[in-house]
């Protein structure tokens, strides 16, 4: 890393402590000047990551333009890929969300290729529980057991079957999904305060493209 | 025996298919009207709604996507119903990029919307009583953005500013909505920080039934007040304010499926049961 790599990332450490610990503070304190600093930024905050879409988009296109001219791997797919990206963007910007051409895709092909990649679930699960689902031991048939409760009990018609299927599934959802997910939620919740504090200090430096950590 | 039930566990993958594309195809062909009962959840967002004061502040952050589409979808669709019939101030935003459009539908009707809602049907008007403010992009800085300025960005999602819009008048902040829903899959963590945590504005969200395990440990500690999951809380609030739309008729699909998959599992079970009996591998 070259000095002047390293001058770059201290000021971008120095940046985001100072921006950093600010916020922190001021989620604390009720004063208009500090509040009012911190919603401007905030707002300056959306914009710049509306304009990081803009760098997104930039790479993404020309990533793929230089697959199509070096005829690369996969080449045709990236053609598709930049007719579908650039397409609906320009017919948005030039005409917004309201014109046919851009309804059309978004409505007639988007829309239920979106919702055919979620449907073929159905087939896979079914086939899934077929094959895969199996009492082989205690842990499964427990976990077997459950599933199939908490299955009933999301499907309204097994009420005529047996109308104990909700209640029973509701308590092990309440309890015991709610007990693990909890632990699961906490431990998540550390290690985001962490990272963060990690990050603030300076100690962190993975996402200003450094190679390691301190 | 054994070898009949060895060829049964060894079924062509296509045999399951085509039987849960059968029943799912029966409702779509002949509906069945199976009952539906609605859960403790969906009672408790609709009395909510019911009880809150003429003129409160409702947000909904309208975050579905296509690939959520029938559940959140359906959900939106019939809370938006639900809240343009009561004398509430309804302003909607979104915090995904495919809201707008979804939004729209819910209008213009659509296949995963059903029939258009007409605001003016319950004597709403726009700019007074309900508002679409747009796609405000950036994730959880949005949401910070949005609860601390309501009027970040300046005019609606067709462009005119919000000074002209009386509805505005009666959100600034976070601290003037009294209910915020959120249909999304993502993301869930963020909105609880940064809107109930921050602010305590009761938190209803409208969740994708993959999400919804997510949601109970939330529910349980008062952070989400509520939620409609999947299909069948959209299914069940349609019964509950008696506006009977796609969700409930889409319900037999989902509840024909769900039988499929239950089957599927005891038939596969027994299946290894006895072979296990039978000194099979």
């Amino acid at each position: 890393m070259s000095s002047y790599e390293g001058e770059i990332r201290s000021i971008a450490i120095i940046i985001t402590a100072i921006v950093g610990f600010f916020f922190l503070i001021e989620y604390f304190i009720v004063w208009t000047p500090v509040n009012k600093t911190a919603s401007n930024i905030t707002a300056y905050g959306t914009v710049l990551l509306g304009l990081a879409g803009i760098v997104g988009i930039g790479n993404l296109t020309r990533f793929h333009l230089k697959n199509i001219f070096r005829q690369g791997k996969n080449w045709i797919p990236s053609i598709i890929l930049l007719i579908s990206l650039w397409l609906p963007l320009v017919l948005g910007l030039l005409y917004t969300r309201n014109h046919f051409i851009f309804s059309y895709i978004y409505n007639s092909i988007y829309l239920p290729t979106s919702q055919a990649f979620f449907a073929i679930l159905a087939f896979y699960i079914v086939s899934g529980a077929y094959r895969a689902f199996k009492a082989r031991n205690l842990d499964a048939a427990v976990l077997l057991i459950a599933g199939i409760l908490v299955f009933m009990s999301n499907s309204p018609a097994t009420g005529i079957l047996w109308p104990g299927f909700q209640p029973l599934g509701k308590w092990i959802q309440d309890v015991f999904t709610a007990a693990g997910l909890r632990g699961i939620t906490i431990g998540i919740a550390i290690g985001s305060v962490v990272t963060s504090l990690r990050v603030l200090t300076g100690r962190e430096r993975r996402h200003l493209a450094g190679r390691g950590v301190e | 025996m054994i070898m009949s039930i060895k060829k049964l566990m060894e079924i062509d993958s296509r045999y399951l298919y085509l039987v849960m594309l059968i029943l799912v195809s029966i409702p779509i062909i002949q509906p069945l009207g199976l009952p539906i009962r609605p859960s403790d959840y969906a009672i408790k967002v609709y009395n909510f709604i019911e009880s809150l004061p003429p003129e409160s502040v409702v947000v909904i952050d309208a975050a579905q996507t296509a690939g959520y589409g029938a559940e959140l979808q359906t959900q939106y669709v019939v809370i938006l119903k639900h809240v343009l019939k009561k004398d509430l101030k309804l302003i909607i935003v979104s915090f995904s990029a495919e809201g707008p459009m979804l939004v729209d539908m819910a209008y213009e009707g659509g296949i995963i919307s059903g029939k258009p809602v007409d605001p003016a049907k319950y004597g709403d008007v726009y700019g007074e009583d309900y508002v679409y403010l747009g796609y405000i992009p950036g994730g959880e800085t949005a949401f910070v953005s949005f609860a601390r300025d309501c009027w970040m960005t300046k005019t609606d999602a067709s462009g005119t500013p919000l000074e002209e819009l009386p509805i505005m008048q009666y959100c600034k902040t976070a601290e003037d909505w009294n209910v915020i829903i959120a249909f999304t899959g993502g993301n869930h963590e963020q909105r609880i920080a940064q809107w109930y945590n921050a602010y305590l504005v009761p938190l209803i969200f409208g969740v994708p039934g993959v999400s919804a395990p997510r949601m109970y440990s939330y529910m349980a500690s008062g952070q989400v007040y509520s939620m409609l999951s999947s299909l069948i809380g959209a299914a069940e609030y349609e019964i509950l304010t008696n506006e009977i739309g796609l969700a409930a008729a889409l319900m037999d699909v989902l509840n024909l499926g769900q039988l499929c998959v239950v089957a599927a599992v005891i038939i596969g079970n027994l299946g290894y049961i006895v072979t296990r009996i039978r000194g099979g591998k």
